[in-house]
């Protein structure tokens, strides 16, 4: 599984995306997914299974009909865990 | 989440400095909010003004998607867009902004960060993550009326 955290450079934003998100991933022990750190540019290049992100990038990439969980706090974990765990059951 | 108290701000406590803080600073838009951090890296010589523009620039292309936490703004740009050496500034605004629509408005403590490559601060990131999820550490900036109150949080033992 593709995971893909998505700002505008890949270097700030993005990776404190990664890093929560690679811990709700591993308390939730779910294996064999891969969380990359991309800008908006790329994006579109990549093939997820999941994006994450904020609002605005999330609105721009709508179209690409991917799940996608939207952050307001991007340090809230709990927030994190509950929408991984909803979109991984419907999967 | 556990959260260690000694050691934790190694990296901030050496960035976040006497040189790179103001606090309660009059802004009267996020526009003035950023220039402001972003002079202060300039003065440091972490950055060029280009650096600056292109922060600003940023939010209006991007939204204000660096308000990652209420009421915290971390306003960066990329690395070939004018950053010399790694850098960040700390201003906390005497009457809090609000930046266009963010859902985590209003804002009153504005980090402005330069990053020489994606990898080399995510050290930075990881501690920034850290304040970022501490309520304490947050109150104490934000109450903060002296310089030494303010960094006393990032180098605390």
């Amino acid at each position: 599984m593709k995971v893909v955290c998505v700002c505008a450079f890949g270097l700030g934003s993005s990776l404190i995306l990664r890093m929560n998100v690679e811990e709700v991933l591993k308390k939730l022990g779910v294996k064999n997914v891969n969380v990359e750190v991309v800008d908006i540019g790329q994006a579109r290049g990549t093939r997820p299974d999941l994006i994450v992100s904020s609002h605005s990038f999330c609105e721009k990439l709508a179209d690409m009909g991917v799940p996608m969980i939207e952050v307001i706090n991007y340090v809230d974990k709990n927030f994190l865990e509950e929408e991984i765990k909803q979109i991984l059951k419907l999967q | 989440m556990t959260i260690l108290r000694g050691g934790d701000y190694l990296l901030l406590a050496k960035l976040i400095t006497k040189e790179t803080i103001q606090l309660n600073v009059a802004a009267m838009s996020w526009e003035e909010a950023i220039k402001m951090g972003g002079d202060i890296l300039i003065r440091n010589r972490a950055v060029d003004s280009a650096y600056v523009n292109a922060m600003i620039k940023n939010t209006i292309e991007n939204g204000p998607y660096f308000v990652l936490v209420p009421g915290i703004a971390i306003p960066h740009a990329r690395c070939d867009q004018g950053v010399k050496k790694l850098g960040m500034s700390l201003i906390t605004l005497n009457k809090p902004i609000d930046f266009f629509d963010s859902p985590n408005n209003p804002v009153k403590i504005v980090i402005c960060l330069a990053a020489e490559d994606n990898f080399t601060h995510l050290d930075i990131l990881k501690e920034l993550t850290g304040f970022l999820s501490n309520k304490e550490d947050i109150e104490a900036i934000i109450n903060a009326d002296f310089i030494d109150q303010a960094l006393e949080v990032f180098q605390r033992y």
